[in-house]
Order: structure tokens, then C-alpha cells, then sequence
């Protein structure tokens, strides 16, 4: 999925978009992020259409929208927004195959597939027969997200799905969207104003203001080369938490394996540096073994020593940062 | 009392007469009722739709609803002469006004979230119409068909001139002999209405979503 230059302007002159361009690779988690009123909503909104650019061009799949139908583009790409928008009159098995119906899969196979989804979701099949109104505002969201996954799109784009949550549910269900991302390698384009969320989800993030990209990059690069001052001001309020938090145990310097001093506690490479600290200080260790998700080979060592190095690095504001 | 009994006394020595009307009235006021909804509920769609003359078609439909009956039938009988003609048409234009508005409003109000949704995911406009805003909307709409249900039922009175004798519905079996004492007459016709008002209202109340 990329942008060229897209602009959207509206009536008396108002820009909402001003010349914005990025990519967005096959199987990447992208978060856009600004204030609200930012314009991200109204990318979004361009990439299935719902809205059109004054100029510029969206190509998704590699062809460029218009060159899409609507009504075909819009079913190759998963929907979630932040009303969820499920439908009051139609039971959570209807909701989720939505799609199907309208595209005239038979039956049988909707019904299979709406079983398949609750599994996805962690849902039980009591759930088919209920109506919305009978959910939980977390169990919404999961039928939303199931909706969209229904006819298996390559790409999803979420407007704020979690923002009308509560804080616990939040997490629960970003958890679980990550385990999603990581098992279904779906394209995500996620929008939302909630930096912990962004760097919590993101593998590369967009940082907007009043209509322009701002910075485009991985959490740890913008955070630790911020391109822009809006972007390190916008990025920096969380203090260094933010900054362990936001950067995978992959992403930091680590050691060669050599020798190991006994047994030591391990971390694998998709955690998050908080989680690598967190595992030290419970151990009392200073050096972790980092571990591949899924195989569990050692990959290499991080040490509590590099970790203070790179806040160092980070608070005394030292702009370059390269991966070891 | 005696009132009341008199009435009945009336309607039981007009049977045969008292029982027709009261056919010919139902028959009208269906009649009547399935020509509102044939053409209400498609134009309340069709300008939830194109919504710059909702506003011109609902005006309009507001004003035919203010004609007072006795004026229309001056405009009518010129027109179409007296009989199920020109009744099933004053109850038309009269019935439009609840039902046209009601589907307006019912459509336009479907949460907007929703539609985005179903828009979103590839919905053409016609599924949108069918699977999800006509569904929504239809308790709004089937409320604004029980209120012509029950203004059709009692509407079908006023509306032909009692004096004139051929026209349709329970007013005649009243009007017709000039010589019954009026007091009795509107008891008759009232007690005729009762029944089909009260079933219209039945109607309107049941499952009132």
C-alpha cells in the first residue's frame, strides 16, 4: 500500500491533507498517530474509498484505487472503526459474515466460517446467536474485529477500534490483536491518538499534524532520532519507560552468545526492552538470554549495561542510534 | 340509557343495511390503507435518498394534509363525481403525510456508524438499503403505518357528505333516511366506528417498538 502526495481539500479552501506520501509493506502493523483533526481518519477513509483525494494518488495491492471498483475494493479490505458500527438487527454469526452475505457465499460456508472467526477471537459458539446489544463492549469489539476478517483480506484498516474501551480491555484486546497480527500476517493500517497504544502495536509508525506527515519509522528510531520537534515532543512525554517499552529486545544492541554463566532467565526477541528489565530485576541477573519467538533458538545476550547505555544515549540526547 | 338503547334498537332494525356499510367500509379503509403504503413507503425511500426535495415533498404532503375534508370534497366531486373514487382518494391524500415522513425519518436516522460500516465493507446501495436501513428503520416505519390504519378508519366518515346519497361507508347507513332522529343516527355511526377504531388502535399498540 502506498501514498503519493495525497492531498484532500475541502470546500473554501480548508486542507485537510497536504501532500502526504508513505508505504506501508505486506504484513506490517502501521500506526498513523496525531491529535485529533490531524487528517488520519480521512487517509484512512481514502484508502477504501469511503472519501476521495483532491490529488495525489493511494495504491493498494499495487494498483491505485481508482482503478479499483469500489464496492470490490472495499471487500478485499477488512473495515474496523471505532463505533464499531455492528449491526443491531442482525445476531453476532450474521454480523461477522457480513461480507460473505453481501458477496453471495452460500450458507453452509458462511456458517462455517462464522465458527472458525469465534475461534479466532476467542469467542464460544453460544455467542452466534446473540444479538450486539447482549455484548459487552470488549466482546463488540471482537465481533468488529472478526467482521472484518471475514473474507480474508490481505489488508485491514482500523480507525480507532479501542478507543471507546476501558483501559484494561484495551489492553486485553491490543494483546490480542498483536498475537492475531503475528499469527495471521495480515497488513494493518491502524489509526489512533493514543501514543502507548501506537508503540505498543506499531512495527513502523506515522507521526501527523495539521494535515502533514511528520515522521515515518519504527518506534525506536523515531523516538531516539526524532525528525521533526513536534515528533520528539509529541513522542518524548512518556520519559524513559516509554522508551523501553516502545523498543523490541531485537532492536538493541545485543552480545554475540558466547560462554553462559550458568543458567540464565531469557526474553524473546518480539518482547519489549520494559519486559527484558522486568525479567532482570525479578531474576536479579543483569544478563538475559534472547530467545526467537516460536523456535526458542538463542540468539544472542543482552546485558543491563547495554540498557543503561542506550537511555543514556537517549537522555543526553544524542541523535544517532544504530542497532548493534 | 335509553339513549343507548334506542341506538341499538336502530342498528338491529337496519341490519342488513348497518352490516353492509360496515362491509363497504373495512373493504375502503384496506383499500385505501394498501394504496398509502404502496406508494408512501417507496417515495419516503426514494427521497431519503435524493434528500434536496425531501423537503418540498413532505411540504407538500403536509399541505394536502391541512385541506379541511369538506373543502376537498368541493374539489372532488366536480372531479370525479361521488362513490369509492373519489373517497379512496381523499383518504389517500390525506394518509400520505404520516407514512411518507415516517420512512424519511426512520432511514435518515439509522445510526450513521452503521451505515459507514456496511458502506466500508463493500456494501452497493441496494444491499445497504435492504439489509441494513430499511431493517433499522422499520419499527419508525411501521409506527407511522398504524397511525394511517386508524386515521384511515376514522376519516372514512367525515369525508362524503351525509346529505348525498350513493356514497361509500358507515355514514350512509346513517345519513341516508333523512327521517331518523339525528341524535340516534351519529349514535349508530359511532357505534359502528368503535369496534374499527378500537382494532385499529389495537393494531397500532401491539408490539408498539
Amino acid at each position: 500500500m502506498a501514498f503519493q502526495e495525497v492531498t484532500k481539500e475541502y470546500a473554501r479552501g480548508v486542507r485537510a491533507l497536504e501532500g502526504v506520501s508513505f508505504e506501508v509493506e505486506e504484513g506490517e502493523f502501521f500506526c498513523l498517530i496525531g491529535p485529533s483533526g490531524c487528517g488520519k481518519t480521512t487517509l484512512l477513509k481514502m484508502v477504501n474509498r469511503l472519501l476521495e483525494p483532491t490529488s495525489g494518488r493511494i495504491f493498494v495491492y499495487g494498483q491505485d484505487v481508482q482503478a479499483w471498483d469500489p464496492i470490490a475494493l472495499r471487500r478485499s479490505i477488512g473495515y474496523v472503526i471505532q463505533q464499531i458500527g455492528l449491526f443491531p438487527h442482525l445476531t453476532v454469526e450474521e454480523n461477522m459474515t457480513y461480507v460473505l452475505a453481501i458477496m453471495g457465499v452460500p450458507l453452509q460456508v458462511r456458517r462455517q466460517r462464522a465458527r472458525e472467526l469465534l475461534g479466532v477471537i476467542g469467542l464460544d459458539e453460544s455467542y452466534l446467536r446473540r444479538f450486539p446489544r447482549e455484548l459487552s463492549g470488549g466482546e463488540r469489539q471482537r465481533v468488529g474485529v472478526a467482521r472484518a476478517l471475514a473474507a480474508d483480506p490481505k489488508l485491514i484498516v482500523m480507525d480507532e477500534p479501542f478507543g471507546a474501551l476501558d483501559q484494561i480491555t484495551r489492553m486485553k484486546l491490543q494483546d490480542e490483536l498483536l498475537e492475531l497480527h503475528r499469527k495471521l500476517k495480515k497488513t494493518i493500517l491502524f489509526v489512533t491518538h493514543d501514543l502507548e497504544e501506537a508503540l505498543k502495536l506499531s512495527t513502523r509508525l506515522g507521526v501527523m499534524r495539521g494535515g502533514r506527515m511528520l515522521g515515518v519509522g519504527r518506534p525506536h528510531e523515531l523516538l531516539l532520532t526524532p525528525p521533526d520537534p513536534f515528533v520528539e515532543e509529541f513522542l518524548g512525554r512518556g520519559g524513559i519507560i516509554q522508551v523501553l517499552r516502545a523498543i523490541r529486545v531485537g532492536d538493541a544492541p545485543l552480545r554475540k552468545t558466547q560462554e553462559l554463566p550458568g543458567t540464565c532467565p531469557s526474553v524473546p526477541v518480539s518482547a519489549s526492552l520494559e519486559d527484558a528489565l522486568r525479567r532482570m530485576v525479578l531474576a536479579a541477573r543483569r544478563t538475559l538470554v534472547v530467545t526467537e519467538d516460536g523456535t526458542g533458538r538463542v540468539v544472542g545476550i543482552l546485558e543491563f549495561e547495554d540498557l543503561c547505555r542506550l537511555l543514556h544515549r537517549y537522555l543526553e540526547g544524542k541523535l544517532s542510534f544504530t542497532c548493534a | 340509557m335509553a339513549f343507548f338503547i334506542r341506538v341499538l334498537l336502530l342498528a338491529v332494525e337496519r341490519k342488513s343495511l348497518v352490516l353492509s356499510s360496515l362491509r363497504e367500509h373495512v373493504v375502503i379503509s384496506l383499500l385505501a390503507c394498501l394504496f398509502i403504503a404502496l406508494c408512501g413507503v417507496p417515495l419516503g425511500i426514494l427521497i431519503a435518498r435524493f434528500r434536496r426535495v425531501a423537503f418540498w415533498v413532505i411540504a407538500t404532503t403536509g399541505v394536502l394534509y391541512t385541506i379541511p375534508a369538506l373543502a376537498l370534497f368541493g374539489f372532488m366531486i366536480p372531479l370525479f363525481g361521488i362513490g369509492l373514487r373519489p373517497t379512496l382518494f381523499a383518504l389517500f391524500i390525506y394518509g400520505l403525510l404520516p407514512l411518507v415522513r415516517n420512512t424519511y425519518v426512520g432511514i435518515t436516522t439509522v445510526d450513521p456508524a452503521i451505515v459507514e460500516a456496511a458502506k466500508g465493507m463493500g456494501s452497493t446501495d441496494w444491499q445497504l438499503l435492504w439489509r441494513v436501513q430499511i431493517p433499522l428503520a422499520l419499527p419508525v416505519i411501521v409506527a407511522g403505518l398504524r397511525t394511517v390504519v386508524v386515521m384511515t378508519i376514522s376519516y372514512g366518515h367525515p369525508l362524503p357528505p351525509s346529505s348525498v346519497r350513493g356514497v361509500w361507508g358507515c355514514s350512509s347507513s346513517v345519513a341516508s333516511p333523512l327521517t331518523i332522529p339525528s341524535s340516534s343516527c351519529l349514535g349508530v355511526s359511532w357505534s359502528l366506528h368503535l369496534p374499527l377504531g378500537l382494532m385499529g388502535c389495537s393494531l397500532s399498540l401491539k408490539g408498539g417498538s
